[in-house]
């Protein structure tokens, strides 16, 4: 070992070990850049589906707050052409022992390349009775 | 001269010409992985920064205009001449692009101009305009604290976002009938707030890349005030 620091006389090149252990620090350095990287770009889609998604919630929500009439059950659907990829479920029901109340919860899912990502929201909403 | 120059011992020369090629062959495969990746990387960047933009943009214009149309107020009586309180939403195309344009009465007024203390009533105004420098569309946000007879006019106009391929808006009545034109100042009877308007803003970023958002608002007060 004592060779690393003490070269004098001999002029010899790195040893195997040491550009070994040279390329091993290397790799693991960018190793941890790219996944930094990739966490960030994670983050910022992650941060651009909220936005969407909340479009889209607010979507459903003033659609089922537009009506007259709320229905209990279970739905599915899409938002079109322009999200492909996006679907919501939305689940309707009375609120026990007030005949006025609804709970609402919608959920918008967004599925793409086995990744899934969804945001939901609950919230109650008042309707005379006919 | 030349015998001046010490001559080298075996092992202490440099090294030879294929050394040196085939280290900087490696070298050089080396250095075209790092760019790549890096150029990649630049360009990942470049466009998460303009979805960020695009996205931020889009958000601040529909959360206002959210806020702005759910606490729209009208009245259902004949128009009257000194005040009038409505909604007037009209089509409108700028080269061949939908540029609509929506007109009402809110309580949703932001004080930014220096023209003194108002109530919180306003005329609100959504329109799209030509920037005649740059050639690009931009959605314009009128607010005018003093609501006279005419509720699409006066006022001062904010720039929302610029960029803008498409700005269309549709109106929808309890029936479930969709119309692109809404206009609560005909008189006529049922013509109160629609129960929900449909946004589609459609924006460019840098990269020329389409972005689109849609959304549909539902005026708090469009029962009430069609039960009157």
């Amino acid at each position: 070992m004592k060779d690393i620091l003490n070269r004098k006389g001999k002029d010899q090149g790195f040893t195997l070990l040491e550009i070994i252990i040279c390329l091993g620090l290397i790799a693991l350095v960018l190793v941890a850049v790219f996944h930094l990287e990739a966490q960030n770009l994670d983050l910022q889609s992650e941060a651009q589906f909220m936005t969407t998604a909340n479009c889209l919630l607010q979507d459903r929500l003033s659609q089922i707050e537009a009506f007259e009439t709320i229905e209990e059950g279970k739905t599915t659907g899409d938002f079109g052409e322009d999200y492909p990829d996006y679907t919501y479920t939305q689940e309707v029901t009375e609120v026990p022992d007030t005949e006025t109340l609804y709970k609402v919860k919608v959920a918008v899912i967004l599925e793409r390349d086995k990744d899934r990502k969804d945001l939901w929201l609950e919230t109650y909403l008042y309707r005379q009775k006919m | 001269m030349a015998r001046n120059i010490p001559i080298p011992p075996e092992d202490v020369r440099g090294f030879t010409l294929l050394e040196v090629l085939i280290s900087m062959a490696i070298l050089v495969i080396i250095m075209a992985t790092l760019y790549s990746a890096y150029t990649t990387n630049v360009e990942a960047i470049q466009i998460a920064r303009q979805n960020g933009e695009v996205h931020q943009a889009a958000r601040i214009v529909l959360d206002r205009m959210t806020k702005d149309i759910q606490s729209a107020l009208i009245q259902v009586s004949v128009p009257s001449e000194k005040i009038n309180l409505g909604l007037v939403g009209e089509d409108h195309e700028i080269d061949g692009k939908r540029a609509d344009r929506i007109d009402f009465t809110t309580v949703t007024h932001l004080p930014l101009t220096d023209s003194g203390p108002a109530s919180d009533l306003c005329e609100v105004g959504y329109l799209v305009e030509e920037d005649s420098e740059d050639n690009v569309l931009v959605l314009l946000r009128r607010d005018s604290p003093s609501v006279d007879e005419d509720l699409t006019k006066g006022g001062t106009l904010q720039e929302m976002v610029r960029n803008v391929l498409e700005f269309n808006l549709t109106y929808q009545d309890s029936r479930g009938d969709v119309s692109d034109t809404w206009n609560t100042l005909e008189g006529r009877p049922g013509s109160g707030l629609p129960v929900l308007i449909k946004v589609r803003l459609v924006l460019k970023d840098e990269l020329n890349r389409e972005h689109v958002f849609t959304t549909s608002i539902h005026p708090e007060l469009a029962e009430t005030i069609r039960e009157q």
